[in-house]
């Protein structure tokens, strides 16, 4: 933001009045009361809507006899022109120049709507601007007496961290939720809990026996002891077919472990089986190739018959033809036939032998197909045997848990009925069987009542043990929220860091150029964006620092703040070197001369040697008359 | 400088947990589900603001995370 002009109407001293400014330096230089912090004032008035002494009313800065005071400003931004009007009456109005025309592109009256507009537009902040960007007189001696808490709240204010502050107080809040869940949880936890079980349990155990004495004593005629003596014969006819089927299992295995072992063979034997299949095929070929063989053997005998009957009947002559035959020729002839069927018999003789190899392979594997079916029929039936066993068992095990509930031991299950029913029956006869009833059935209420105690307290347990899950999650919830609260706190520290540290570097390089003290370092978030000011290694307090000490300090950490936080790209310095000595001027001096080259800046000084030193500046005079 | 806080903001706060979880035994039982819904909440809040979420809904989303 490049500042162009100042324009006020009944505003302090001044009735109409413009000003003009220019890029670099500015001066507004005049005696006392000639209006010089007034134009800071209406600078700062116009961009933030307040005075810039705190706790003074708008309407205070207006002309005394004025009903309304008008502050205006004229200023580039981002190569637009702008015109700001503000009225000590809230009124605001934004122009904006286009082809040379002023329109007004923001008129309202309500603060919040023009702050908002403000900040967007131009991140026009009040208190970004009043520490930043402005020195007014007085400012650093109560920005030193300000309280810790209200400094920073000014800089997680200026730093955006008081959103910060406020998820972390959300977070509290919901810890706090969390704590009065758990507070409530344990209530209902302490209401549930009780310690009576375990004697409900005892009492309820010693009852039983007791009434197992009495049924005992009284005899068969109890609902238990009939339920018990058919549970028992049960139990006797289970045994009794467990046994038999495990008997039926053990030959059905013999000659097997077990019945793996037997899947075992079965599939030895089937793979051989598989092996041995085409059998019947090669005995069938072979037994034709012999057929086949054997009629050529008959044929060839046939032959060489004829042919010796030939030579021999016939007196060499052909019996149909009637020539003589070729007796030698003849005779070879039978040769050649005699060892062709001499070939063909040892051929024979293999296959023979190969079809009776054969034969014995095929009964073989006959036999083999007759002991797998065997072998299939027993699995299956084992199978069976092991499914009636497992059932058998289960039953026996669920008689033999009655029976041990109702008290009666599994020795004694093996007992027979009828001596049970002998036992029972052997009652003394001085026992009165009345008396004895009477107290068998008041032992069953009392039974009866604290098994229903014991049920409540068991559904007590129950929803005890859904409060506790419930509880536990609770807990953890109370723990992520403690963490989260921790994370948040962690943050605004590190972003503090992040943020201020770039300051804290731009302050000490300042100081340091000026060469106004030794070796400095500085904290700015020790005492929250109060300098901590450490020289040649020894903590020094800001207040023992003379006047122009502070003054240049202070001056430095704005500059400083500027570069970190932004800032509109002026500066405003309501006299800087008032009390200052003849050298510590020429510093001054110096200081706004650097600081010119990167900013406009605008300074008021009464000081003609202030004047002097800053020559070339645009001078904007002022004196009481004007 | 609220731009600082939407970009980085988040990363900043999801190392600070992790670190405090390392040097603090207490939350090591945490599930990633957990920190997750922790996260998950500061970004809301601060999405939110401090006038549309209420304790409640914080609470809520850490419980319903944890549930999921």
């Amino acid at each position: 933001m490049r500042l162009e002009r100042i324009r006020l109407k009944t505003f302090g001293c001044f009735q109409q009045q413009d000003f003009e400014m220019s890029d670099g330096i500015n001066l507004i230089f005049g005696p006392n009361f000639s209006g010089k912090s007034t134009l800071v004032n209406a600078i700062f008035f116009t961009l933030t809507g307040k005075p810039i002494v705190p706790r003074v009313d708008a309407t205070a800065i207006k002309s005394a006899k004025s009903y309304s005071g008008t502050a205006g400003l004229q200023f580039v931004e981002n190569d637009e022109r702008y015109m700001l009007f503000r009225g000590t009456g809230k009124r605001f109005q934004l122009r904006q120049e286009k082809n040379g025309e002023w329109h007004i592109v923001f008129d309202d009256k309500r603060v919040t709507v023009v702050e908002a507009t403000l900040k967007d537009k131009f991140g026009i902040m009040h208190d970004r601007l009043a520490l930043t960007t402005f020195l007014r007189e007085g400012e650093i001696f109560e920005f030193l007496a300000r309280q810790p808490a209200t400094r920073r709240d000014v800089l997680f204010a200026l730093l955006g961290i008081d959103r910060l502050i406020e998820v972390r107080e959300r977070f509290i809040d919901a810890r706090r939720l969390a704590k009065r869940e758990r507070n409530r949880i344990q209530a209902h936890q302490n209401s549930l809990r009780f310690s009576a079980q375990n004697e409900h349990k005892k009492e309820i155990e010693r009852i039983e026996a007791k009434l197992k004495e009495l049924e005992r004593a009284y005899g068969t005629e109890t609902g238990d002891a009939e339920l018990i003596a058919e549970w028992k014969q049960s139990h006797r006819q289970t045994q009794t077919q467990l046994h038999a089927l495990t008997q039926d299992q053990t030959e059905t295995l013999s000659g097997f472990n077990n019945i793996s072992h037997l899947r075992e063979m079965m599939t030895t034997i089937e793979t051989a089986v598989k092996e041995a299949t085409g059998l019947e095929k090669e005995r069938e070929e072979l037994i034709q190739k012999i057929g086949s063989i054997d009629s050529q053997i008959a044929a060839l005998t046939k032959v060489c018959d004829t042919l010796r009957s030939l030579i021999e009947n016939n007196d060499g002559h052909c019996p149909t033809c009637h020539q003589k035959l070729e007796q030698e020729i003849v005779q070879k002839i039978i040769e050649e036939k005699e060892t062709e069927k001499l070939q063909l018999s040892a051929e024979l003789d293999n296959h023979k032998k190969s079809l009776a190899e054969k034969t014995e392979s095929l009964e073989s594997r006959q036999e083999l197909e007759q002991r797998l079916q065997t072998l299939q029929a027993k699995t299956t039936r084992l199978e069976q045997l092991e499914q009636d066993i497992e059932k058998m068992r289960t039953e026996l095990d669920t008689l033999t848990t009655r029976l041990n509930e109702k008290g009666v031991s599994e020795e004694a299950t093996d007992e027979s009925f009828n001596n049970d029913v002998q036992s029972a029956e052997s009652i003394p006869e001085n026992l009165d069987k009345r008396q004895l009833k009477e107290r068998i059935d008041s032992e069953r209420k009392k039974l009866e009542k604290l098994k229903q105690e014991e049920a409540v307290q068991l559904d007590r347990l129950e929803r005890l043990q859904k409060v506790n899950a419930e509880a536990e999650q609770v807990e953890r919830t109370t723990l992520s929220l403690e963490l989260a609260c921790a994370g948040v706190d962690k943050t605004i520290e590190t972003l503090q860091r992040q943020i201020l540290k770039p300051a804290e570097e731009e302050l000490h390089r300042r100081l340091e150029q000026m060469e106004l003290f030794g070796r400095t370092r500085i904290d700015l978030q020790k005492q929250h964006l109060l300098p901590s000011l450490k020289i040649d290694g020894v903590d020094r307090s800001l207040m023992l620092l003379s006047g122009s000490e502070k003054m240049f300090l202070y001056l430095c950490f704005k500059v400083a703040l500027a570069k970190v936080l932004g800032n509109p790209g002026f500066f405003v310095f309501d006299d800087p070197t008032l009390h200052l000595d003849d050298e510590r001027k020429v510093l001054m001096v110096d200081f706004i001369r650097q600081l010119a080259e990167d900013h406009q800046v605008v300074v008021t000084s009464y000081d003609e040697e202030v004047r002097a030193g800053l020559e070339g500046a645009h001078l904007i005079e002022m004196s009481r008359e004007s | 400088m609220d731009t600082v806080l939407d970009n980085e903001t988040r990363e900043i706060y999801k190392a600070e947990i992790e670190a405090i979880i390392q040097h603090d035994s207490k939350y090591i039982s945490l599930s990633p589900d957990e920190l997750e819904a922790i996260v998950k909440a500061f970004e809301f809040t601060l999405t939110n603001g401090r006038e549309k979420v209420r304790a409640q809904m914080i609470y809520d989303l850490i419980q319903e995370k944890r549930d999921n």
